[in-house]
């Protein structure tokens, strides 16, 4: 008997289940960075995920706790430190003052299209359906309590944790 | 005064022996016939194993001639190996193997003679004309290959263009292969890996993600027909192709599709994405669905729970919303 024979007998459970059933699809996404152009991009796929019914998993960890934190959520940066596509000379990016010039400008630029604000964008979230999750180890290495986070946190998990939470998914990672 | 059967404060025992303080000459009738039991069991296990061996011992007069031969071939080839220097390795390996055996107890006895003919059956084929010719290559090539010098890493990588090394390598691969599944124990099958495939609506917690029952439809191309036989064509992601055929009625028949009664808050709701839709050319997100409805965002996706945008625009006729929240 070969090893492949189980994968055949799996997927043939899965073609029983008839053409009534299609597999619901599931996306889980991780966000592991804390600027303001590394947050949103995670939050605005999970958010147009559940929009069109795909079920969301959204796991924060590093420098993506900020994001959940209470004391970061509202203050994230966009990071403009060598960073080609900021279109202004890398030299000049690291002038006092510029990076909050340039938050403060990219801030803008999203309100004016209609995009929340991150809080807002993770109670959308949390509304939709799309579950959030901390990194158990990111809060242990950064001293971060629990109650520290944002209340759409659902739960602190671990690595392992994250893969049965996000069975079947398409894993995408930020 | 003590009789037989009080014991020193005068209570009544059930035993007599236990105030004389001397055992019964013979145990209860019950542990004797467990006793017998165990005794057959052992016997039979015991005869068991004796017919077992008596028919090993036939096949092997059996095979008698036959591993005679094997052996003499093998000594010679093994022992042209072990000049080669080849089992330096195997020595460790057969006094691991001798411990083992010494430790043996009775049930591993049992094991190893159920695997007999399996090994025996081995022997025989390894010592069929193929095998020992190929055993007396090996032993050349090691022989030569003492005396050659070592060849370098970038020997190494170009010999991997030889068509004979790879199917070389392509025969030690398939023996690691089975070792490895040898030593992995056949009794354990390998653990199903997860699978993509779910139930429908397989949901977690309190979350409000689409409810048991309701699948996520794939995208439909074709078309879509209602209970009174009229019929629209829908586009490649299964939303209405020409949206001035649209009707109430398909809205009703993308919901049955979708699993969904329509209400009358879903009709406030499907009215304003087509109201809006029209104006914009596109349909709205939810976001401002929320916004200009005033019904809240969880309210929405439990009234659509195969994802409000998208729903919302198929029922309504109009195309996937460009917003993207």
């Amino acid at each position: 008997m070969s090893t492949t024979d189980w994968t055949a007998t799996d997927a043939g459970t899965a073609l029983a289940a008839g053409p009534q059933a299609p597999p619901r699809r599931k996306i889980a996404i991780i966000c592991s960075k804390g600027t303001l152009d590394m947050a949103y991009p995670g939050l605005v796929l999970a958010n147009a995920a559940r929009m069109m019914g795909i079920d969301a998993v959204v796991f924060f960890t590093f420098w993506g706790m900020d994001i959940i934190r209470e004391k970061t959520v509202d203050k994230l940066h966009a990071g403009i430190v060598g960073n080609p596509a900021m279109h202004m000379p890398n030299a000049l990016t690291p002038i006092p003052g510029m990076e909050a010039f340039a938050t403060k400008m990219m801030k803008k630029k999203i309100a004016d299209i209609d995009i929340p604000p991150i809080r807002e964008m993770l109670e959308t979230l949390d509304d939709a359906g799309a579950e959030l999750y901390a990194c158990k180890m990111a809060m242990e290495m950064m001293d971060i309590a629990e109650d520290e986070l944002i209340p759409q946190v659902h739960e602190v998990i671990t690595a392992m944790d994250f893969y049965d939470k996000s069975e079947g998914a398409q894993i995408v990672f930020i | 005064m003590i009789n037989e059967t009080t014991n020193r404060n005068g209570f009544e025992t059930s035993e007599p022996w236990e105030a004389s303080g001397r055992l019964p000459a013979t145990p209860p009738r019950d542990e004797l016939e467990a006793l017998h039991a165990k005794i057959d069991a052992l016997t039979e296990t015991v005869g068991r194993i004796d017919r077992r061996r008596e028919e090993l011992e036939e096949l092997v007069e059996d095979l008698m001639p036959a591993v005679n031969g094997a052996m003499v071939l093998l000594r010679d080839r093994l022992d042209l190996l072990d000049r080669s220097g080849a089992w330096a390795n195997g020595r460790g390996a057969l006094a691991a193997a001798e411990t083992a055996l010494t430790a043996l107890d009775p049930h591993d006895l049992e094991a190893l003679a159920e695997s007999t003919p399996e090994l025996l059956r081995t022997l025989r084929v390894s010592t069929a004309p193929e095998i020992t010719g190929l055993a007396d290559r090996l032993a050349e090539s090691l022989a030569e290959a003492r005396h050659g010098p070592a060849p370098s890493l970038w020997q190494l990588g170009r010999s991997a263009r030889s068509p004979r090394v790879r199917r070389g390598m392509g025969v030690a691969l398939t023996l690691l292969r089975a070792l490895g599944e040898g030593s992995r124990g056949a009794s354990v099958p390998p653990p199903p890996r997860r699978r993509v495939a779910r139930g429908p609506g397989n949901t977690t917690g309190a979350s409000c993600q689409t409810p048991v029952g309701v699948a996520t439809p794939s995208p439909v191309a074709g078309s879509i027909s209602a209970a009174d036989g009229s019929n629209w064509e829908l586009d490649a992601d299964g939303f209405l192709a020409d949206s001035t055929t649209w009707s109430r009625d398909f809205g009703e028949a993308v919901a049955v599709q979708e699993g969904l009664a329509l209400t009358d808050v879903h009709w406030t709701v499907l009215d304003f994405v087509r109201q809006d839709g029209a104006g914009a050319g596109s349909a709205p997100g939810v976001r401002r669905i929320v916004a200009e409805t005033g019904i809240a965002q969880k309210e929405l996706y439990r009234l659509f729970p195969g994802g409000p945008a998208r729903l919302a625009a198929r029922i309504a006729g109009l195309k996937k919303p460009k917003s993207c929240v």
